[in-house]
């Protein structure tokens, strides 16, 4: 039995999969139409369809804010009732912490292509100050990972301006990740480096260590991740950002 | 390193010398004709020798730890015929490098055989040991070998370290478990394991304070003590060491009520003598390993610089 609350069984990943194709695909070719509802078809009537929405937050406004392609009124209102759906958690601090800083990246990514999502139902409230980001490189990667639909060139500028200088720490971060086989948060990690960790032995030749990592790590997680739409998507984005 | 994990990393090192002085028996070379000694016999009491000597040679050891890796020393080199035996093994094949590499161990300690002195002297000198085909790594400890003995060295040494995985500085997540050790044997051939930190290239120093890190971070998760035992020596070869304190935490930890350390991928049977096949390997790592680290530890402590990582 399902409530609308409530998707069935396997559903959210599925349709997120479905999802996260659809959008690395927009990403890689610019001339492909795309919509939000159009690429979840049947899924976007349903709790399964909206949740993927969630779970791919800012991620969801890629094709439209790292393209030009301008957003169909029909995926701003889709994105408000995924909202609406699925509020973001609340119970425990660090949860809302992480949402809040998901959620903030999801307005401005709704900014930036003419939305004002502020205040819509469901949102998590904004992240507080962070008191400086770990020190430990190991630390820094647990904390960004589920932070990565909030890497983008507009979201958290103060989140940002702490990851300078951490471009050796957020390297070894994408080395364990991929030394793990967890291809989803070593794209993750890589897509951070891009945006902020290229002055590490990811995007700058080392005189002693040897060149730059940063491309083959991308095209390792292709090769490697090429049946997991979501490690896909992820470097999707990554090289959009270095495009730009 | 701070007082906590070298006391640890002491307390781990000399449990496991006094299990490898109980379970000396276990390494005994079998009673066969000697060019017919298999070779893994051979490896592991040359493996002992190594532990022992690094014991006797950083000689921070308390009493009892050092006069077991002494005897130990002395057991192994008359179950060698006090260096007859590999001095037949040698003649015997000539091109084989084995025994000169487990005599260069013994050579290191003084434990000197003048007709293999001669012997070692005239084959490195040959063309043909320019040209051995060992993996890369393993060339490398001719060289620390020939080092150890006092032979001339006539490698280009850094032509073989090129031709090492270490040595192509590559992509770090590629590491393996083969080319894990292939690692760990490079580093412990070039700085002759710790004693020359100098020796092992600039560009490969900050290659490894860079991705150590991560490979110790990754085989801890795994709880895969043998190889992190070997990583942690990595650590303490560098110039500026890494001592990864935590680890010796979860080492201490693992290490058994008697001194054997496991190797981490297989359960150690209850008996020691039926533990010994899987695990002496490890514990005699946990005994060289723990030996350095609080060597070093405390050289960094008398140069007033001991709060290295």
């Amino acid at each position: 039995m399902t409530t609308p609350h409530q998707p069935s069984p396997n559903t959210v990943e599925t349709a997120t999969c479905v999802l996260a194709g659809a959008l690395s695909r927009a990403l890689r070719e610019d001339d492909r139409s795309f919509g939000v509802r159009h690429s979840l078809g049947d899924w976007g009537d349903g709790t399964g369809g909206l949740a993927a929405l969630r779970v791919l937050g800012a991620d969801v406004l890629t094709p439209f804010v790292l393209t030009g392609r301008p957003l169909p009124a029909e995926d701003a209102a889709l994105v408000r009732t995924a909202v609406r759906a699925h509020p973001a958690p609340r119970l425990q601090a660090r949860e809302t912490a992480l949402w809040g800083t998901r959620d903030a990246a999801l307005v401005d990514a709704l900014a930036a292509v003419g939305v004002d999502g502020a205040g819509w139902e469901g949102l998590a409230p904004a992240p507080p100050p962070n008191g400086g980001l770990a020190a430990d490189w190991l630390s820094l990667a647990a904390l960004l990972v589920p932070l990565a639909s909030a890497a983008h060139p507009f979201a958290d500028a103060a989140l940002r301006a702490q990851l300078a200088g951490r471009g050796p720490d957020l390297t070894r971060g994408l080395v364990r990740s991929l030394l793990r086989r967890d291809l989803l948060s070593a794209a993750r990690l890589a897509r951070w480096i891009v945006l902020d960790g290229q002055s590490g032995p990811a995007g700058q030749p080392s005189r002693l260590a040897g060149p730059p990592l940063l491309a083959p790590a991308l095209e390792h997680l292709e090769v490697l991740g090429s049946g997991d739409p979501r490690v896909l998507l992820e470097v999707a984005v990554a090289r959009r950002l270095m495009a730009r | 390193m701070d007082t906590e994990a070298v006391r640890l990393a002491r307390r781990v090192s000399e449990g496991a010398v006094e299990w490898l002085g109980r379970m000396r028996g276990e390494f005994a070379l079998p009673d066969v004709p000697e060019h017919e000694i298999d070779g893994n016999a051979l490896k592991s009491l040359s493996e002992l020798t190594l532990a022992a000597g690094m014991v006797h040679r950083e000689a921070v050891a308390g009493r009892q730890c050092a006069a077991t890796a002494e005897s130990l020393l002395d057991y192994a080199w008359r179950q060698f015929k006090e260096g007859d035996m590999l001095y037949r093994l040698q003649t015997h094949t000539p091109a084989a490098t084995h025994p000169m590499e487990m005599y260069a161990l013994f050579a290191a300690a003084g434990y000197r055989h003048a007709a293999l002195d001669g012997l070692t002297a005239h084959l490195t000198g040959l063309r043909a040991s320019r040209v051995t085909e060992h993996v890369p790594n393993r060339r490398l400890a001719l060289v620390a070998s020939a080092r150890r003995i006092g032979l001339p060295v006539l490698d280009d040494v850094d032509a073989l370290i090129e031709q090492t995985w270490l040595g192509g500085t590559p992509e770090p997540w590629m590491l393996d478990v083969n080319n894990a050790y292939g690692v760990t044997h490079t580093v412990f051939h070039l700085t002759d394991y710790g004693s020359d930190p100098d020796g092992l290239p600039e560009h490969l120093q900050e290659y490894l304070r860079l991705w150590l890190p991560v490979w110790v971070e990754v085989f801890a998760e795994t709880r895969f003590w043998d190889l992190l035992l070997e990583f942690l020596v990595v650590g303490t070869c560098l110039k500026s060491p890494l001592f990864f304190p935590h680890v010796w935490e979860l080492v201490a930890q693992a290490q058994r009520d008697d001194g054997m350390v496991p190797n981490g991928l297989t359960v150690p049977p209850a008996e020691p003598e039926y533990a010994w096949l899987n695990h002496h390997h490890p514990t005699i790592g946990a005994a060289g390993t723990g030996t350095l680290a609080v060597s070093r530890a405390l050289t960094l402590t008398a140069a007033g610089t001991g709060n290295a990582s």
